[in-house]
């Protein structure tokens, strides 16, 4: 399974919600300041 | 809500989709014990492997791992050997871009064409976050 090819995908493709999540629950390299910045993503 | 708590009981054939709907209305549910009481009457018997596998098994379009995708999920040990022969069909069936993509489509071709890639992304977060519950994916 390619983990990195799926990440990319999300990246590219995925909605707000989704790439948020992705970072937060999955990749965990979210910070409370980037949070804030992308508002429209919650 | 009633109503479809009344469903649930009265044994109601949901079939896959309807069953999608179900689960993610169980799992809203704050009341800890009404949410086990519904989880036991629609999985308890083993039949969701029936649903969703003896029909189409696993090209069917909703995975079990949609409803247990968590090991800590009370029937991850009932279920446990068609969860794991999930994840091994979801290793097997990633696509070129690392996505996955649904098995069904819907409405007109050009419209289909612009929700396919959002719900590509939803498959495929789904899938990821998944598989890393259960610890399937090295690195994650």
């Amino acid at each position: 399974m390619n983990l990195s090819k799926s990440i990319d995908f999300l990246l590219e493709n995925a909605g707000a919600v989704i790439q948020y999540r992705l970072h937060k629950e999955i990749l965990k390299d979210l910070s409370s300041r980037q949070f804030s910045i992308s508002g429209d993503a919650r | 809500m009633g109503i479809v708590i009344e469903k649930i009981n009265s044994g109601n054939d949901f079939g896959q989709y309807g069953m999608m709907s179900v689960i993610y209305f169980v799992n809203a549910l704050e009341d800890h014990v009404l949410k086990q009481n519904l989880l036991k009457t629609l999985m308890g018997n083993g039949k969701l492997i029936s649903l969703l596998d003896d029909h189409w098994g696993t090209e069917n379009a909703y995975k079990l791992c949609h409803w247990i995708d968590t090991p800590d999920h009370p029937y991850y040990e009932m279920y446990k050997e068609a969860v794991q022969s999930n994840f091994i069909f979801l290793v097997e069936s990633q696509e070129q871009d690392g996505s996955w993509s649904p098995n069904w489509s819907w409405g007109e071709p050009e419209v289909w064409q612009r929700v396919v890639t959002r719900l590509k992304g939803v498959l495929t977060f789904k899938f990821l976050w998944t598989l890393k519950k259960f610890n399937y994916i090295e690195g994650l």
